[in-house]
């Protein structure tokens, strides 16, 4: 964890979606990433913990399960795209949210101990936003 | 000053303003700008870090580069491949996906026009074995990263060293890292240690002990037993990552290098990187005919980065005027 990870959830971040508040991530590693890397998102918005079976994922373009991500390693997060987490919190244009979130990047190339485990590149946020409206 | 007798040409890694590219302060095509303000002719690449849409590289994106290099006055040297073989969570990659994979990064560095890749280090010696023809026939050159903790007896580069001789492979070498060459522990690590929180009298052992060439592996226990902390035990930890070694060692497998990885950690305000020394280090570059480029990889940023500003530009800035001097290059030219 470092200084950059003030940059891994921006001021605006937020943003009232269709289906629930909607927040914008950038990764804190210095190169594009497989999508399987993003192997831990501990989210809590307003104090709740959101279960990860309830977030989903747009990035590239490609809306699709958390839980899915793991099975797209043909898919990179780039370095300067955000991805986005669609939550089912509900929201409003101009509604301030209380944002943690533990990011747990797993690093494939950098294996770690006798069971070669990846390394697990971690960012913290705790951030009070306001939503903006839907991106049109 | 006389004309330098050698061939050794100023590159960048692009990867040294990595602060600045996530920052968005420094695009792509500043990076390269900058480069060549610079002076450096040679531009090192991590098509993960810029490419946007990796690993599709776009006729657009091609296009872009190459008048970039034209515009700034630098040519494509190098690209990084990695290789990432814990991609899928649930298995690791064949030798078959591996060997694909570094082909892959083959074709991406001829789209760019570099002519050499850094394998990293975690490469296995039969996976650059089995790509070794392919490359060859790209007329691309897969040069294993000698990245710290190893160097050029520890029995991974062995393994590798023996593959390169005995294929007698064009396409297979080196690439030194000068992280191989940490003299002295930077000082930028052991205060970002101490604002971190970390012991004065166990950040003081950990620097000693380094500085004297002593056991670094002993340190973690020792930090232990002195009831040290995370941060502490970070530090030692950090210290066996560093290596000190003779680059005289580089003079027997220059054959083999044709690239340079100018690791550095602090150009000071006297001009001098505080750790590596670089004065002992270009003597037996120019001494063994090397001809490639000395490619400036800054890694201080993530050092200096919770205190002020980094300022990765000037930090590669004075790296090339050092290597102007050493080099012997006409003064001035990069000033």
């Amino acid at each position: 964890m470092g200084p950059l990870d003030d940059q891994v959830v921006r001021a605006d971040s937020l943003t009232a979606g269709p289906d629930g508040l909607e927040i914008a991530v950038w990764s804190h590693w210095y190169r594009a990433l497989p999508l399987p890397s993003l192997a831990r998102v501990d989210l809590t918005v307003d104090g709740r913990r959101i279960d990860p079976a309830e977030l989903s994922v747009t990035v590239n373009g490609t809306r699709r399960p958390l839980s899915e991500v793991a099975g797209a390693g043909d898919e990179y997060w780039f370095t300067t795209d955000p991805l986005v987490l669609h939550t089912p919190v509900e929201t409003a244009p101009g509604r301030e949210h209380r944002v943690q979130l533990l990011l747990g990047l797993s690093i494939p190339y950098i294996l770690t101990g006798p069971d070669r485990v990846p390394l697990v590149a971690p960012s913290a946020t705790d951030k009070t936003l306001t939503a903006a409206g839907a991106r049109t | 000053m006389t004309t330098p007798a050698h061939q050794i040409k100023r590159g960048v890694s692009l990867y040294s303003f990595q602060e600045e590219y996530f920052l968005r302060t420094l695009s792509l095509e500043d990076c390269i700008r900058v480069a060549g303000e610079i002076g450096a002719t040679g531009i090192e690449l991590i098509p993960e870090q810029m490419i946007p849409g990796f690993p599709t590289v776009t006729d657009e994106f091609v296009q872009q580069w190459f008048a970039w290099m034209e515009r700034y006055g630098t040519r494509p040297v190098a690209t990084d491949l990695f290789l990432d073989t814990k991609l899928h969570p649930d298995r690791w990659l064949t030798q078959e996906e591996q060997v694909a994979s570094v082909c892959r990064d083959v074709d991406i560095a001829v789209r760019l026009g570099a002519g050499i890749v850094r394998a990293i280090i975690n490469t296995p010696p039969e996976v650059m074995e089995e790509a070794a023809p392919y490359a060859e026939e790209k007329g691309v050159r897969l040069l294993l990263e000698v990245h710290a903790p190893f160097h050029y007896e520890h029995p991974w580069i062995l393994e590798h060293l023996e593959v390169m001789y005995r294929t007698g492979s064009p396409a297979l070498g080196l690439m030194p890292d000068m992280g191989t060459y940490v003299e002295r522990f930077p000082r930028v690590v052991s205060e970002r240690a101490l604002r971190d929180g970390a012991r004065p009298e166990l950040v003081d052992l950990v620097v000693q002990t380094y500085d004297d060439h002593g056991d670094t592996h002993a340190l973690m226990d020792i930090v232990n037993y002195r009831g040290g902390g995370p941060v502490d035990f970070g530090l030692a930890r950090q210290a066996t990552h560093y290596i000190w070694s003779e680059p005289k060692a580089m003079l027997e497998h220059m054959p083999l290098i044709g690239h340079i990885q100018a690791k550095f950690y602090e150009m000071t305000d006297e001009g001098v990187e505080y750790s590596i020394p670089y004065d002992r280090i270009v003597p037996v570059l120019l001494e063994g005919g090397f001809d490639g480029h000395l490619s400036s990889e800054y890694e201080g940023n993530r050092h200096i980065q919770d205190v002020h500003p980094v300022d990765s530009v000037e930090q590669v800035r004075r790296q090339h005027a050092m290597f102007a001097r050493l080099l012997g290059e006409t003064p001035g030219e990069d000033a």
